[in-house]
């Protein structure tokens, strides 16, 4: 007789795992984004810049990982980078990494073409006013930018939780791999994935929805000159 | 990169297998387009139905679709399927869930192309006495199809980089092929770097060349 290690059905611990890879998503995203962001606004400016050494290499920065899969990124941040370097990187950096790299590149196009929407009586204006670039950039430009940036940044995270699912092909326990974890040993695919997608649908719809919403409240309203 | 010695020599001497497994990436991708497509269509013209449970069933296609992960999708496809023993394919099961995932974003695509065609294109056509088909097929389709060549280009680009999510349950795509090659070679820094140049490569080019083609159809005249 062969003992049955098979659960037919989910019980609470499994809840508790489902939970768990819940916050680490949720853990993921928050620090992919927020660094992202970071790095997106530097390479942004640097691309919108005017002069060569600026704005080609971020130019290309952005090209290559906007032309390559996430799953790639990943797999050479966390198997060919530590070779090439000699270090190891825990799971979830790698899994960090990759989300902020990927989200920096899509990130920069959302501010270069913040930036590229204030037009050139701003920086006319700005200029005669005797500002510097940095000020120009801080007091007149970023401010008129952001409205433009917000919408499809939002949307960008909203790709950001779903791309998330990706890091669970190097076992770090997200919600994906929370699932597949229960799926293995329940064998409820139906149940456990159904789930899993309902919870990644929690987490967003509302992204979805205020991502409408900025759209909407936010639309720049150009003043006839 | 204290003391790494590159070699190279290892991956090109097995390129051939990582050609094979482009090749399956791009014709997964390409069925999936034209697949999607098909969906997308029927998605949109749903979408703008007057019947209002057909609206609400495309809409929550479209939300419920663009709201998860495709990973988890293609999970559920897989994995569903063999615990109710419906034997697929792998590669089937791929593009299925790669279908059922772009239907969902080519929907609002072309839903957006329809509506950017005037009413009056609708009047003109029903006064000259077209069926709502006829309607569709040779007024509204051929002008909204130049409102959507641009978004559809950019999906054909992301089909092609998260068709690379099917290596995951096991359709020999570029990426599985290549770790298939570093667990011969042990060469993964090499291989993924060749293997994401490979990626670049194909995307670069195909956008390039659907943006000369659509330059050349569009051209007004």
């Amino acid at each position: 007789m062969v003992p049955n290690f098979v659960q037919d059905q989910l019980n609470r611990w499994d809840a508790l795992l489902l939970f768990q890879g819940l916050v680490n998503t949720v853990r993921l995203c928050a620090l992919g984004l927020a660094v992202g962001l970071l790095i997106a606004l530097v390479v942004g400016l640097a691309r919108a810049s005017g002069r060569v050494w600026l704005w080609l290499p971020a130019a290309a920065y952005i090209e290559v990982i906007r032309d390559s899969p996430l799953l790639m990124q990943l797999y050479v941040i966390f198997f060919a980078l530590p070779i090439l370097l000699k270090i190891e990187i825990p799971v979830f950096w790698a899994g960090v990494a990759a989300l902020t790299v990927n989200g920096s590149a899509f990130m920069a196009e959302i501010v270069r073409a913040g930036i590229e929407s204030v037009g050139r009586d701003q920086w006319d204006a700005a200029r005669s006013l005797g500002m510097g670039y940095p000020q120009i950039m801080r007091w007149v430009v970023l401010p008129q930018a952001i409205r433009v940036m917000i919408p499809p940044a939002v949307g960008l995270s909203i790709g950001l939780v779903k791309d998330s699912s990706i890091v669970s092909v190097l076992s770090y326990v997200e919600l994906t791999r929370a699932g597949q974890i229960l799926m293995e040993k329940t064998f409820l695919s139906f149940q456990v994935f159904g789930i899993v997608a309902v919870l990644y649908f929690l987490l967003c719809y509302p992204l979805s929805r205020l991502a409408l919403w900025t759209e909407r409240s936010l639309q720049v309203v150009k003043a006839d000159g | 990169m204290p003391g790494y010695v590159f070699q190279f020599r290892l991956v090109f001497q097995d390129f051939a297998t990582l050609l094979e497994g482009a090749a399956l990436t791009l014709h997964l991708s390409l069925l999936t387009l034209v697949l999607s497509l098909v969906v997308g269509t029927i998605g949109a013209l749903c979408r703008l139905s007057r019947l209002g449970w057909l609206r609400r069933l495309a809409t929550w296609y479209v939300e419920v679709v663009r709201n998860t992960p495709l990973l988890v999708q293609l999970f559920f496809i897989y994995f569903g399927l063999g615990q109710v023993n419906i034997d697929v394919p792998n590669y089937l099961a791929a593009l299925i869930g790669l279908v059922f995932n772009n239907g969902a974003y080519l929907t609002e695509i072309v839903r957006a192309g329809i509506e950017a065609v005037p009413r009056a294109q609708y009047d003109a056509a029903l006064s000259l006495g077209l069926s709502y088909p006829q309607l569709m097929r040779r007024v509204v389709f051929p002008q909204a199809f130049r409102v959507i060549y641009p978004p559809l280009c950019n999906q054909f680009i992301g089909i092609i980089l998260f068709s690379s999510l099917v290596s995951v349950i096991a359709v020999e795509d570029l990426a599985l092929k290549g770790k298939m090659l570093i667990s011969r070679t042990f060469r993964s820094f090499e291989t993924y770097m060749v293997v994401t140049a490979m990626y670049v490569v194909m995307t670069v080019t195909i956008s390039a060349a659907l943006k000369l083609v659509g330059r050349r159809a569009f051209r007004r005249a």
